[in-house]
């Protein structure tokens, strides 16, 4: 093999793939547009909500005891909960600005007034409620919102939350009266290191818990777009437009030909995720700058992405090797489908709870490679099992030296370059599908 | 020089050979015509000597070299033409016919050089810089014959190239290819079109099913069939 013939030939390859409007469209443009467009979205969304002021009409707004206070004047008497019972988000963090929520009057018919969008929830306190309190029986107040309105539920979310933490502050007073310290009916001390944070360390963790098991898969499906496409120009296309016989009658030999369309399809791929990444992680980053925490472990990204090579590598050796058993590209682009359906279940056996890296699973293809960029990604106590990368990187490459092998096989076939001069091999299963 | 004894190419499952027992020579400054309908076997025949198919029995040699076991050495000898073969879309006539010519390792000087007179000669000039999906139907067979021809090869193999081009096209393909009669290379001219055979060929084999049925100069078969219109020999040969 000549690699003055194969640079050659990696290189028109690589250009003509990124003179390809369709290709550079589809895989290069779209995260520029698409990153910032789901950044900007969410920032509206986020900026929508903040702005957002709930309405809630009182029924039987007299029946209220005079102490603890729930409103004063047209405003709730909002105080923090105890973090072990929180349970949305009331202002226990300095950084989030809540939405403004204001009493407002109701008429005679509160429910008309929910359902014309009057008040948004309704607090119903039922007859005698201060007496029943001060007895210490139990009675009941109901919370109304319209259902299927989004404005109305959050509102409803944002109101027991309110009546909640009014409600702890009822049973300290009881416990005052009675002489018994307002903590009474805490039994135990609760540390969850998870609630104990802030709501929105909480959030930050939880987004990017999300992304540690969902970019591996995200990634994978980038390398994959970013192969076919080529992979199936740079075969199939190449027939269909005639250009593929030209290159078989130049002196380069059928493995130079291969690898330096392997190589081509390998730095798009890889380019794509790359370039993903890169508006994915400024993406991220304004989310970080916009809670104050961190959603994404940069050094296990740049890890992740350096994992994809060799995934990036195996995924463009198969669509080449299938892609030019294709005659046409609309042909082409039917054989590639199943390298979809087979690499998705690989993909989610490792996105499985509990599924972790073993050696077994390190063996396996595409399940070993992200189960290992999962580790990558996760910010745990536990020590990334450098050991098992052996058993990923050598098994990909395993995989990647036969399909290349298959590849150029393929490309030295009569039968698959020329199918239209073939005999009718293959009976009538072959003939369905040719 | 192109040399064909006993080429057989048979294909799996096919009922009977492509080509069967084909025989043929080609000196330096012939046209060769091989003159055939749809499915005679002349394009299986071309492939065979460009080395992309490999022949199920006989013997073949391009320039001295050995289609079977000299692949490379043989497609560095020879340029090859079809109707069929494409320009890339997305390269320019002179990044096309560059390209080709690194591929057969030619580079610098002399690479310029070989372009320069192509272009000239084919007058190509007006057009290198346009993408090969923007080009005629005629600038594109201009730039597939440079293509074929940036390597200087002493053999041409032409299979069916003034297919689908206008009459003015055509025209100049033909005298193209006159013209390399001129420099003395071997040329091999596959076409189903009695004119191009009658203005372009020194000799004419005549392919059907697979076989050779004729082959002589244009006046041998006249001789042999009592019939001057070459045509009506084709369509009784052949029919």
């Amino acid at each position: 093999m000549r690699l003055p013939v194969l640079r050659l030939i990696a290189f028109r390859e690589l250009r003509d793939l990124l003179r390809d409007r369709r290709s550079v469209l589809l895989l290069l443009v779209t995260p520029v547009v698409l990153y910032p467009f789901l950044g900007l979205a969410t920032f509206a969304m986020a900026k929508l909500a903040a702005e957002q002021k709930f309405l809630v009409g009182i029924v039987g707004k007299d029946r209220l005891p005079p102490t603890p206070l729930l409103t004063q004047d047209d405003q709730f008497v909002e105080e923090k909960r105890p973090a072990d019972r929180a349970e949305g988000p009331v202002g226990d963090d300095a950084q989030w600005e809540l939405p403004p929520i204001r009493v407002v009057e109701v008429s005679d018919d509160p429910d008309a007034d929910l359902r014309d969008k009057k008040v948004d929830v309704l607090l119903k306190v039922p007859e005698g409620f201060a007496a029943e309190v001060a007895a210490g029986r139990k009675p009941k107040v109901i919370i109304e919102h319209r259902d299927g309105d989004e404005k109305s539920k959050l509102a409803s979310r944002r109101l027991r939350s309110i009546v909640l933490a009014w409600k702890d502050r009822i049973l300290q007073e009881r416990f005052t009266k009675a002489g018994l310290p307002t903590d009474y009916d805490q039994v135990f001390d609760l540390i969850d290191p998870i609630t104990s944070k802030p709501k929105l360390k909480q959030a930050a963790d939880a987004i990017r818990d999300g992304l540690s098991r969902a970019l591996p898969f995200l990634l994978m499906m980038w390398l994959l777009a970013g192969a076919i496409q080529p992979a199936v120009d740079l075969t199939a296309g190449e027939k269909e437009r005639g250009t593929m016989e030209t290159l078989l009658i130049s002196p380069a030999d059928r493995s130079e030909i291969v690898y330096g369309k392997f190589f081509a399809v390998t730095v798009f791929s890889f380019g794509s995720v790359v370039w993903n990444v890169i508006w994915l992680t400024a993406a991220c980053t304004v989310v970080e700058f916009v809670l104050g925490y961190p959603i994404i472990n940069k050094p296990g990204l740049i890890g992740c992405v350096v994992l994809g090579f060799p995934l990036a590598m195996l995924f463009s050796a198969i669509c080449l090797s299938l892609g030019v058993f294709a005659r046409s590209t609309k042909e082409g682009q039917y054989y590639l489908v199943p390298l979809i359906l087979v690499a998705m279940p690989l993909a989610l056996w490792s996105m499985m709870p509990g599924k972790e890296l073993d050696f077994g699973n390190a063996l396996i293809p595409v399940t070993g490679a992200m189960l290992m960029q999962q580790k990558l990604l996760a910010v745990s106590a536990d020590p990334i099992p450098w050991g098992m990368f052996g058993p990923v990187l050598g098994s990909l490459c395993v995989c990647v030296v036969a399909a290349l092998y298959t590849a150029v096989r393929q490309f030295r076939r009569e039968d698959v370059l020329f199918r239209e001069v073939g005999g009718d091999k293959g009976g009538k299963l072959f003939r369905l599908f040719s | 020089m192109i040399e064909v004894e006993g080429l057989t190419k048979s294909f799996p499952g096919g009922e009977k050979p492509a080509v069967d027992d084909v025989w043929f020579k080609v000196q330096p400054g012939e046209v060769f015509g091989l003159l055939g309908p749809n499915g005679a076997g002349k394009t299986t025949t071309l492939r065979m000597l460009c080395t992309v198919l490999t022949p199920t029995a006989g013997y073949a040699t391009i320039a001295g070299f050995d289609v079977a076991t000299q692949g490379d050495k043989v497609r560095e000898h020879v340029g090859f033409l079809s109707a069929n073969t494409g320009v890339y879309d997305r390269m320019t006539a002179l990044e096309m016919v560059e390209y080709y010519g690194r591929l057969y390792g030619l580079s610098g000087g002399h690479l310029r050089d070989r372009l320069d007179t192509l272009f000239h000669t084919l007058q190509m000039d007006s057009f290198r810089h346009i993408l090969g999906g923007k080009l005629s139907t005629g600038m594109k067979q201009k730039v597939s014959i440079a293509r074929a021809l940036i390597h200087d090869p002493p053999v041409l193999i032409f299979d069916e190239p003034t297919n689908g081009l206008d009459v003015l096209v055509q025209r100049a393909v033909v005298q193209s290819i006159a013209a390399l009669r001129g420099q003395g290379k071997t040329i091999l001219y596959s076409t189903h079109i009695m004119t191009e055979v009658t203005k372009l060929c020194d000799r004419v084999a005549i392919m059907a099913h697979g076989r050779i049925v004729a082959c002589g100069t244009l006046n041998e078969l006249r001789t042999q069939y009592g019939q001057d219109d070459l045509e009506e020999i084709f369509f009784g040969l052949v029919s």
